[in-house]
C-alpha cells in the first residue's frame, strides 16, 4: 500500500523543526516532507509509506517522536497512527476542503500542550477504607457469624460498592483540583486498573502550576493512589473528532 | 491473519520512562485526527483489541474477590489507608462536581489489556493477544472457595 504516511497537519508558514527523528517504516528522517500549496494556510507532514507498514513498536515510536518534535516547534494536529493518503493530489484535496477547520483548530491549540494523567488505586488501601464504612461493617459482622456463601456474596457486594464509590470520589476530587489550571479536560477509557485516565489541555504558562499541583496530589495520595503524569504531548485528545 | 514470524527483537519498554510508549499508546491508536478518505494501515492485533471495549459488570466473581480481600485484611495493620479517607473526606468542602459524572466512570478494560499485552510483547504487530475475562486479569491472591468460614 504505497502512499503518503501522514503524521499531522501544521500551519503552512510555521517554523519547522531543525532535526527530526527517523520516519515510520525505518525510513531516515530526511524522508519526512511537508506537503502544501501556495494558496493553503495549512500543510501536512508526511513521509513515504512503506508497502509493509503494519504498526510495529518502532513505527509507533517514530510516529510519536516526529509529532513530539513538531509540537515543540508549533501547533500541530496529530493524526491517529496509521493514516495513509493514497497520493499527493488526494492529500491536497483534503487540506483544501478542510483548510478552515484545520486552521481554526490549530489556532485554538496554539501555545497549549496535552498531559495525560492516570490514577491507579491500591486495592488493599481501598478495601481497608471500604471496611470502615458502616454498611460494610454490618455485612462483615453478619458474614462472620456464619459464613454461608450467600453472606460472603453480600459482603463482597458491599465492599465492591464502597470501593467503587471511593474510586469515583477520588477521580472527581482530582478533576476538581486540576480543573482551574487547565483549558480543557477529556475523560479517556478507564479499566479496572485506573480510577481516572484523563487528558488535559494546558496552556504553556500553566504547565508549571499544573505539574506542581499534580505533584502535591501525588504526595497526598501516596500510598492509596499512584498518579502517573505523561507529557507534554501533542494534543491527540483535543483535535475534535 | 497474515503470518508474521521474523520479527526483530526489541527491548521491552520500561514503564517509568517519561512519555514511554506504554503511557501514550492509547492516544496514538485511539485519539488523534482521523481523515475518512485516507486508508488506515492494518494494525491487525492491536486494532482489534482497542475496539473490543468490554464492559466490566459487577459479578459474582467480583463480589467473591472483594469478600476475600476484606476477609484477609488485617484492619489493625492499615494505618496508611487513612490517607484515602482524608483525601475523600475533603470532598464535601469543595462540593462534588457533577460535570464529570459518567464520563470518568466508563468501564472498559480492553484497551488497558491491549496496552499491557502490547507492553510485554516483542512483535506486537502480529497476533491478537488472547482474550481474557474480567476480573481475572487483576492480580489476585485467591483462596480456595471452602475458606469462607474465615
Amino acid at each position: 500500500m504505497p502512499g503518503l504516511y501522514v503524521y499531522g497537519v501544521v500551519t503552512a508558514d510555521g517554523p519547522r523543526p531543525d532535526r527530526l527523528p527517523g520516519a515510520v517504516g525505518d525510513q531516515p528522517a530526511d524522508t519526512v516532507c511537508w506537503i502544501g500549496a501556495d494558496d493553503l494556510p495549512v500543510a501536512a507532514v508526511t513521509s513515504p509509506a512503506p508497502d509493509d507498514l503494519r504498526g510495529k513498536r518502532r513505527d509507533l515510536i517514530a510516529h510519536q517522536q516526529v509529532l513530539e518534535r513538531l509540537a515543540e516547534t508549533g501547533p500541530v494536529l496529530p493524526m491517529r497512527f496509521g493514516m495513509v493518503a493514497a497520493e499527493e493530489p488526494a492529500l491536497l484535496a483534503n487540506l483544501r476542503a478542510e483548510a478552515d477547520r484545520y486552521r481554526r483548530l490549530l489556532a485554538e491549540l496554539a501555545g497549549r500542550v496535552e498531559f495525560n494523567l492516570k490514577a491507579t488505586p491500591d486495592e488493599d488501601q481501598f478495601v481497608a477504607s471500604a471496611a470502615r464504612e458502616p454498611a460494610v461493617q454490618a455485612a462483615l459482622r453478619t458474614a462472620r457469624r456464619g459464613g454461608s456463601a450467600d453472606r460472603q456474596l453480600q459482603l463482597g457486594e458491599a465492599v465492591a460498592n464502597a470501593v467503587a464509590d471511593r474510586r469515583k470520589r477520588v477521580a472527581d476530587q482530582l478533576l476538581a483540583k486540576l480543573d482551574p489550571l487547565v483549558d480543557r479536560s477529556a475523560a479517556l477509557a478507564t479499566g479496572e486498573q485506573h480510577l481516572l485516565n484523563a487528558a488535559f489541555l494546558v496552556e504553556r504558562s500553566q504547565v508549571g502550576p499544573f505539574t506542581d499541583q499534580v505533584a502535591q496530589l501525588r504526595e497526598r495520595l501516596v500510598p492509596a493512589v499512584e498518579l502517573v503524569l505523561t507529557g507534554p504531548l501533542p494534543p491527540y485528545s483535543f483535535v475534535g473528532n | 491473519m497474515t503470518a508474521m514470524t521474523a520479527m526483530t527483537q526489541q527491548p521491552s519498554m520500561s514503564r517509568p520512562r517519561s512519555g514511554s510508549l506504554y503511557d501514550v499508546l492509547e492516544l496514538i491508536l485511539d485519539k488523534g485526527l482521523v481523515i475518512d478518505v485516507y486508508v488506515r494501515v492494518s494494525l491487525v492485533g492491536i486494532e482489534l483489541l482497542t475496539i473490543d471495549a468490554r464492559i466490566v459488570v459487577a459479578s459474582v466473581d467480583t463480589y467473591l474477590h472483594f469478600a476475600e480481600a476484606v476477609n484477609r485484611l488485617d484492619l489493625t495493620q492499615n494505618k496508611d489507608s487513612k490517607t484515602l479517607d482524608e483525601f475523600i473526606g475533603g470532598l464535601t468542602e469543595n462540593g462534588a462536581r457533577g460535570k464529570t459524572k459518567g464520563a470518568v466512570s466508563g468501564v472498559t478494560g480492553a484497551l488497558t489489556d491491549a496496552v499491557q499485552k502490547f507492553r510485554g510483547d516483542d512483535d506486537s504487530d502480529g497476533r491478537p493477544p488472547a482474550r481474557r475475562r474480567a476480573p481475572a486479569d487483576r492480580p489476585r491472591r485467591r483462596r480456595p472457595p471452602e475458606d469462607d468460614e474465615g
